[in-house]
């Protein structure tokens, strides 16, 4: 067994020189921070997860977690990193809070306190130790040892009983009791963080009540708080601060500000007085649990997503330069304001029925020129820029057009133009040259701008709505996309006579209406004030125009999206969220700089121009722009993480033809990710890496089935069915393109369709009977499992089985064809929550397995007529109920041995692990009775819930549990009698383990890939 | 989330509130009763770790029950301790001591209470409030369960019985071993009350016996208990409890279920002051949570308790609007 890649709550954070040493579970890595690449990973604590990392010289740490500890040599050798265990690992009997290394070069002794407070000075080659325990014993969550020498070191640590206790260690001990200095009371929960800084004479401590708090040790006697008699001070509560939304696991200190890092998410910053500077969203919603600051000012956070993300210290506020124009000039009313590409300021403003535009030189108050406009533009105007920003075009409530540009430093009037007799409603650039231009009941027309004058190129009609107007447009492929305020997208032929759309996408951005329509890699993207990202790609039809497919949706972190920027290699997302505007990255996922601005009613613009962002509005009649470097704000993280919460679903695509393995995944975070295992590397670098991350559930994702559509020479293509809470089923299609190298770009997913059992949200959740508020009845069903096949009868059509936890077992039809989804037949099950179901063609008929929480084990047969189904029980020999386990049954691995025999194995809650083989009677119209030939089972192999088991083809079972414990068993069968061996055991990094999936190796020679999950994954080799 | 889908995710959650259990907690020791018949005889029960009272109600209603049906021979009237950090509301027929289970004099005050005489049932549904870090939350549930061991190797009588909660996850055999020393049989109960899905299932210990040598008094479960543990680690039988005519806690039935309408219930206790509850009304103090990316409050000095803030945030307000 070897183990490879593995993602989970990243505990440790320690950095070192130009290096990060980060644990991850058992595992050890250390990645450069120079290049950003992991120079070194080693299960080096295994079995026991890596709590904390600590320097202990220059070149050595101490790697601790759980009651483990182990001191390592780190060598680092043109750019190459080794870190040996010096010393086998040292086993405690209890739980290690805090390690310091007090002695000195001839005294291997360290310092370490436990969760019963008490302290070891434990000596490293000898392994013999004094110990001190606190006066009151009571367990810990937290503490720290300070101090010069183990021989007169102090303890503070922080008690369940929401108390900081200060007490000092004794010098020799030998099980003495140490009473207690100070006892500093004011938390109302667990204390889970205290540290104490020299430095200022602070303490600072984080708890269960969402609060850090900063203890001020004063000294009366001795000014010389250095050499400190720590029964002497005085120590008071000096700040509280509130600001976390849920618990503070941590604080550190750096020069003179406080960040701390909690289950919510978030870093704060704050100052010595206890004022909040920033807070920052820092994993995608997923506990942080540790955090780390670098020589060189870089922030490093490691969160329960599995990732580490790195955060310049360099205060935003501080680098950002920020100014106002039009401040004091009372009666000026700005209006518009937009960036030149030069980062220039223009503005559009009126004086009484003046109207202007100002010209103002970049990041000053300095107008370069200024110039009246023409008498109509002043009550209604609307101002674009071109995409290159060297043109604008204002338009009028009569109907006109002025367009201006520059040369040679001045603003020219290009021209008057004359497009309709009636209000113009928008303008939107296509290219420099083209702009659609709205006006009212719904006319839209192209209009081209060749010097002097203008050529109107097409006109189309924009279908009729309450507010019909165009928001956004672009062009490409001879195709007009255009987005209404209305929330629709309507696509128009330019090659066409036709006036009306070719296709509509209604309301696809909810009634708040589209924001923006653009090309990203080949593909469009719509933006919308419904918070998303909608994706589009262009199918090419032979010889004719190409049509627009819907792909899927992705939620930005923001209410309002206005816009998708492109700058150097990455996408930016423009957008509003509450009242700041904000700029989020694609590539990080992270929202990357928010400006205040009162939200996104007013003019604004925003331009990233040589490395710096610049944004400008209008609040209160006068212009502010902020600048802000770009090249900080972006800091690339150290690892990319995976789910934020756990996982409960891994499937393979299988595909022989490609050198790759794709992995789909689902669980507690919505979400579905699409992951890749390039095997052909060599395999120490054998990963799991992102492809992309799918939103669309509304609820956790419990269960996925893979039907394969097609396969050849040039593609795979395959149906995902996604389901779990909230009784909601997804289907998706992804399609991978056949290459000899990986790239994403080979994989493309397709979000087909959404069905929820119960009607979406408004509809059912709150009835009113007249005045009486009614509660809707209906159960809040989760999909368990689900099992694809294809329609017997019908080859377009798929059967879709699922295992609900209501207790019924749904069948729907899927039509490939019309992309619909229809339920057939709901089977009553003893009211008990059905956990798995499997289905498959026994000898050209329908066999079904269900399995459930009363542990029995049952067969049904299924006849398929188009729509009609009929599902029958089948009987086992010899008995009514044939009873596998106690209670659930978590997982199942099937396999068939012949015509009509099968190997099942089972897992259980019950930790019984069972094999057995049954046979399939049928006639020759149906199944007409399953017969038990032989069963085994164990229950002394796991000792708690068993949650994935997988039968291999050379006769071994691999069964993993919550236990963190896989298991290896040989199972052979001599005329259908089983026999088993258990072969060995080890113990599994991750927590809460939901199962096992196999991986199809395309490496022959090796053994075969697993990937086991849960509280993240692990990838090993058998 | 809607005031019913609770209801509708779990119907033990429902039926708690409407036959008055304080948790649904109390269906998990009830059903494990049915299997393994815990409080047969008994007349001296602690429940430690009690808050919010589930399992002492369902102590007092059984072994009073018990009483009733057995009035003529002379039986003592049944006596429940509820032992907690924690205040809380009173439950008739139970007593109650605040304090702290790690405390010997707890021991004491439980005996003298029972008159010198020693428990027949010790039960404890205490756990932490986990942080996600599983192997953490593993860790403390273990030491509640040996902190709940050791005042029960104090309070427990010869062939007594001992409950508690455990989680099922890594290590929990040496648990098991770590228990095996004192009781004669240990098995690992799960209530059909105690979701599929869920770490949690309960250690039924019974035969209790000291072993020789032991001295309870100054027994520290920390360390002397690794000496005893040989390296065959003990699983326990696993024994599921509750018949399949119970409902299935991971099943979610309609709210009109079995024929009954549904009518909502108000929950029988609502939750005792969590630690944030300071923290969400500062808050909301200053913010109406409309925008909590900036939200922030900073108390300096002393402790402050909410209605001094409020009081001196209404005399800022009062003199920023008289300098007006």
């Amino acid at each position: 067994m070897k183990f490879f890649d593995l993602t989970t709550d990243v505990l440790a954070i320690k950095c070192h020189k130009n290096h990060v040493f980060i644990g991850i579970g058992c595992s050890l890595y250390v990645v450069s921070q120079i290049d950003n690449k992991v120079k070194f990973k080693s299960s080096i604590l295994h079995p026991d997860n890596i709590h904390d990392i600590k320097l202990q010289t220059d070149d050595r740490i101490i790697i601790y977690g759980r009651k483990s500890l182990c001191i390592c040599q780190v060598t680092v050798n043109d750019g190459f990193v080794e870190v040996i265990k010096l010393d086998e690992i040292h086993h405690f009997n209890d739980w290690i809070i805090d390690v310091k290394c007090l002695g000195s070069v001839n005294e291997p002794i360290l310092t370490i306190l436990f969760a019963h407070n008490n302290v070891y000075n434990y000596n490293t080659e000898s392994k013999k130790y004094s110990n001190t325990i606190c006066k009151e014993t009571c367990l810990l969550y937290a503490g720290e040892i300070s101090g010069k020498h183990f021989t007169n070191a102090i303890v503070l640590s922080g008690t369940v009983f929401q108390e900081i206790l200060i007490w000092s260690v004794l010098n020799n001990a030998t099980d003495s009791y140490s009473p207690i200095l100070h006892r500093l009371k004011g938390h109302k929960g667990v204390i889970f963080s205290v540290f104490y800084n020299p430095m200022n004479n602070i303490i600072c401590s984080t708890s269960d009540d969402r609060t850090v708090r900063l203890w001020k040790i004063s000294n009366n006697f001795n000014h010389n708080l250095k050499d400190m008699n720590w029964s002497k001070v005085e120590i008071n509560l000096q700040t509280t601060m509130y600001g976390h939304l849920a618990r503070v696991w941590k604080a550190i200190l750096i020069k003179d500000v406080i960040a701390s890092i909690g289950e919510d998410s978030r870093i704060c910053f704050w100052n010595l007085s206890g004022e909040l500077l920033h807070k920052i969203e820092a994993h995608q919603g997923a506990t942080i649990w540790c955090i780390d600051i670098s020589v060189n000012n870089i922030l490093f956070t490691g969160g329960a997503d599995g990732s580490v993300n790195c955060w310049s210290m360099i205060d935003i506020k501080s680098s950002m330069s920020q100014y106002s124009l039009l401040e004091d000039s009372q009666k000026e009313v700005p209006k518009h304001v937009i960036f030149l590409e030069n980062s220039d300021v223009l503005v559009y403003s009126s004086l009484k029925s003046n109207t202007r535009i100002l010209h103002y030189k970049k990041n000053k108050n300095q107008i370069l020129d200024s110039f009246s406009l023409p008498e109509f533009s002043s009550a209604y105007c609307i101002m674009e820029l071109s995409p290159n920003r060297q043109k604008f075009a204002l338009a009028s409530i009569r109907g006109d057009i002025i367009l201006y540009n520059k040369s040679d430093q001045k603003w020219n009037q290009c021209g008057i133009y004359k497009i309709m007799e009636s209000k113009i409603f928008s303008v939107q650039w296509l290219d420099n040259d083209r702009a659609l231009v709205c006006s009212t009941e719904g006319n839209l027309s192209i209009v081209k701008f060749i010097a002097q004058r203008i050529e109107i190129l097409s006109q189309h009609i924009l279908p009729p709505s309450r507010e019909r107007w165009v928001t956004s447009a672009c062009t490409h492929k001879n195709l007009l996309i255009c987005g209404d305020r209305m929330g629709s997208i309507f696509v128009y032929n330019l090659n066409s006579d036709s006036r009306d759309p070719t296709q509509t996408f209604k309301k696809i951005h909810g009634r708040l209406g589209v924001q923006s329509c653009t090309m990203m890699n080949g593909n469009l993207v719509t933006t919308g004030r419904d918070g998303t990202l909608r994706f589009y790609r262009f199918c090419d039809m032979k010889d004719k125009t190409p049509i627009i497919e819907y792909l899927y949706a992705k939620s930005m972190p923001m209410d309002w999206v206005s816009k998708l920027l492109r700058h150097e290699n990455d996408y930016y997302v423009l957008g509003f969220k509450e009242e700041d505007f904000v700029v989020y990255s694609v590539v990080l996922k992270r929202i990357l700089v928010k400006f205040p601005c009162g939200g996104g009613h007013r003019s604004w613009d925003c331009l990233i121009y040589n490395n710096f962002i610049n944004f400008a509005f209008i609040k209160k009649r006068k212009i502010e722009v902020y600048v802000v470097p770009f090249n900080k704000l972006f800091i690339p993280p150290l690892l990319v993480g995976c789910h934020t919460k756990e996982i409960y679903a891994v499937k393979t695509l299988r595909m022989p033809a490609n050198p790759y393995n794709v992995l789909i995944s689902g669980g507690e975070d919505c979400r579905l990710v699409i992951h890749f295992i390039n095997s052909l590397e060599s395999e120490s670098k054998l990963n799991l890496e992102i492809v992309d991350s799918f939103d669309g559930h509304l609820s956790s994702i419990k269960c996925l089935s893979i039907f394969p559509l097609k396969e050849d020479e040039f593609c795979s293509k395959y149906l995902i069915f996604s389901g779990g809470g909230r009784a909601q089923i997804k289907i998706w299609e992804v399609t991978v393109n056949n290459d000899e190298l990986f790239s994403k770009e080979n994989i493309s997913c397709k979000d087909l369709f959404s069905y929820m059992l119960h009607g979406p949200d408004k509809e059912r959740n709150k009835i009113w009977v007249g005045k009486e508020l009614m509660y809707n009845a209906d159960p809040e069903t989760r999909y368990m499992d689900i099992s694809t096949i294809v329609h017997p009868k019908n080859m377009h059509n798929i059967l879709v089985f699922i295992a609900c936890s209501d207790g019924y077992l749904r069948t729907f039809i899927y039509d490939i064809i019309l992309n619909k989804i229809k339920l057939v037949h709901t089977l009553p099950y003893r009211n008990r929550c059905i956990l798995k179901v499997q289905s498959m063609l026994h000898q050209a008929k329908i066999l079904l397995i269900t399995m459930a929480t009363d542990g029995l084990l049952n067969f049904w047969t299924c006849n398929v007529e188009n729509d009609e189904i009929d599902v029958q029980k089948i009987g086992i020999e010899n008995t009514k109920d044939f009873t596998l386990h106690q209670s659930g049954i978590n997982s199942f691995d099937l396999k068939k041995l012949d015509e009509c025999n099968y190997m099942l194995a089972t897992g259980g809650d019950d930790n019984l692990l069972g094999v057995l083989i049954f046979k399939a009677v049928s006639s020759k119209k149906s199944i007409e009775m399953i017969k038990i030939v032989s069963t085994w089972n164990t229950s002394s192999i796991h000792y708690a819930q068993i949650t994935g088991v997988k039968l291999l083809t050379d006769n071994k079972l691999i069964s993993v549990g919550a236990d963190q414990k896989l298991a290896v068993h040989d199972i052979t069968c001599h005329d259908l009698n089983i026999h088993a061996m258990f072969v060995e055991d080890i113990t599994l990094c991750i927590s809460d383990i939901q199962g096992i999936t196999f991986c199809d190796n395309k490496n022959n020679d090796s053994g075969r890939i697993f990937c086991v999950y849960g509280k993240g994954y692990q990838l090993l080799e058998y | 989330m809607g005031k019913t889908s609770k209801d509708k995710r779990d119907i033990y959650y429902r039926r708690a509130k409407e036959e008055g259990w304080r948790a649904r907690s109390a269906f998990k020791l009830l059903q494990i009763d049915q299997e393994f018949s815990i409080f047969n005889g008994v007349t001296k029960a602690v429940d430690l770790c009690a808050a919010p009272g589930s399992w002492s109600q369902v102590l007092s209603r059984r072994l009073n029950e018990n009483y009733e049906n057995l009035k003529q021979k002379s039986e003592k009237a049944p006596k429940i301790i509820a032992v907690d950090l924690q205040a809380m509301a009173p439950i008739e027929g139970v007593v109650q001591i605040q304090g702290d289970i790690t405390n010997i004099k707890t021991a004491e005050q439980i005996i003298a209470h029972f008159g010198n005489e020693h428990a027949d049932l010790v039960v404890c549904d205490g756990a932490p409030d986990v942080t996600g870090l599983h192997d953490m939350d593993i860790f403390i549930q273990s030491q509640l369960l040996l902190a709940a061991l050791k005042i029960t190797t104090q309070i427990l009588k010869p062939k007594g019985t001992f409950i508690a909660k455990i989680f099922r996850a890594k290590d929990a055999s040496l648990l098991y071993s770590q228990l095996k020393i004192f009781f004669g049989s240990v098995s690992c109960a799960k209530p059909r009350s105690s979701r599929n899905s869920s770490f949690e299932a309960f250690v039924v210990c019974k035969d209790f016996q000291m072993p020789e040598g032991f001295n309870p008094a100054t027994l520290d479960l920390s360390t002397d208990i690794n000496k005893l543990v040989g390296i065959d680690r003990y699983i326990a039988p696993f024994v599921i409890c509750g018949d399949l005519t119970q409902p299935d806690s991971d099943t979610t039935y309609p709210l009109d279920f079995e024929g009954k309408e549904f009518r909502y219930c108000q929950p029988t206790q609502s939750p005792i002051n969590p630690p944030y509850q300071e923290a969400m009304h500062m808050m909301s103090q200053v913010n109406i949570g409309k925008f909590p990316e900036s939200t922030s409050v900073t108390l300096t000095g002393k402790n402050m308790s909410l209605a001094e803030f409020k009081a001196t945030k209404a005399k800022k307000q009062d003199s920023n609007d008289s300098q007006k």
